[in-house]
């Protein structure tokens, strides 16, 4: 009890930039380590205790991308790709580099970020969104996980 | 809610919430009898831990956590003894500011790199302002319960019983985190 007290950090945060081009998104997202693998925990209800280290990066792959989502228009299919995840050097965090592809121009991007929100009702899952005309930060919160973006 | 409100939020809470820093600014302000001494000693700590933040996140320094962790529980040990040794320790301000230096390099890994990203999308300014701007205002929510205090121990003289009992608490407190981070128990 007196370790978990001594780890224990109020700040519940990550921080993404998503870059958009003519037809696809790249976006770079850094989660507190220590939250992410508990949502992890959470949403497989703790039965990833057993899983092997390979096992493991593919639960938090599959987490990512069910919490994480953006699609183009109308086209409901979210197609992120997760390309990377890699730690940093004091393990602290936990990056992740995906990709999104539309098969047409994107006129309207929906971008749906609730990693971690189940866990923590104040988790603020900020983004910087280039490449729409200019830059603009958006702040995913439990209460408003979605956001609409129309590129110029 | 803006970047702005974001930190300054997070700059709060990492203060009101994060023990260590409770532990060393109310070290340092018990014995602070006046306002000008106290105004100094509470600036030299956010500008020292401001420059180390800012330092941090630009990649300038970059110190391993178990070592800024330790010295952190170290600076709270060290204050809270040299108020039971030294009743009325002349430059604290001194002392706020270098011990700041390592409170503002002990932020999580998480969060500076949170802020080196910001730095890298031209993104700094608002969030850095706004943490600095909770982190003071975190200070004077610290102030504002201990002074009412202080002055009422004052009034019944019992001040010198008050300082060095909870000076005592303090370094006994510092003294179990030092080890307990210093040896990795926590880890």
């Amino acid at each position: 009890m007196l370790s978990t007290l001594l780890r224990f950090h109020s700040v519940h945060i990550s921080y993404a930039t998503a870059t958009i081009y003519p037809d696809s998104v790249h976006l770079k997202v850094s989660y507190y380590k220590d939250d992410f693998t508990k949502a992890v925990d959470n949403w497989y209800e703790g039965k990833n205790s057993q899983f092997t280290p390979e096992q493991v990066k593919d639960a938090e792959a599959k987490y990512f991308k069910e919490y994480c989502r953006m699609w183009s228009g109308q086209n409901f299919t979210h197609q992120l790709i997760q390309s990377s995840c890699s730690r940093t050097d004091d393990a602290t965090s936990l990056i992740f580099e995906a990709g999104y592809r539309s098969d047409i121009p994107i006129k309207q991007l929906t971008i749906d970020h609730r990693v971690i929100c189940k866990e923590y009702n104040d988790q603020m899952n900020i983004m910087t969104v280039t490449g729409i005309g200019d830059t603009r930060n958006i702040i995913f919160t439990q209460s408003k996980p979605t956001a609409v973006i129309s590129p110029n | 809610m803006d970047l702005f409100a974001t930190f300054f939020k997070i700059g709060l809470t990492h203060i009101v919430e994060g023990y260590d820093h409770l532990l060393f600014l109310l070290a340092l302000i018990i014995v602070t009898k006046e306002t000008k001494a106290l105004l100094s000693v509470i600036s030299a700590f956010t500008i020292a831990h401001s420059t180390t933040l800012i330092l941090s996140a630009l990649g300038i320094i970059s110190l391993p956590p178990e070592l800024t962790e330790s010295l952190i529980a170290l600076s709270i040990v060290y204050v809270a003894l040299e108020n039971i040794i030294r009743p009325d320790p002349k430059g604290r301000w001194i002392v706020a500011g270098s011990f700041g230096l390592i409170h503002g390099a002990g932020f999580s890994g998480h969060l500076t790199d949170i802020l080196k990203g910001m730095l890298q999308g031209g993104n700094i300014w608002y969030p850095l302002i706004g943490f600095n701007v909770g982190i003071e205002a975190g200070q004077l929510i610290v102030i504002a319960i201990t002074l009412p205090l202080l002055a009422l121990v004052r009034k019944y003289n019992k001040e010198e019983v008050f300082v060095h009992e909870i000076s005592r608490v303090i370094a006994a407190v510092g003294a179990v985190l030092l080890v307990w981070r210093a040896f990795g128990i926590n880890s």
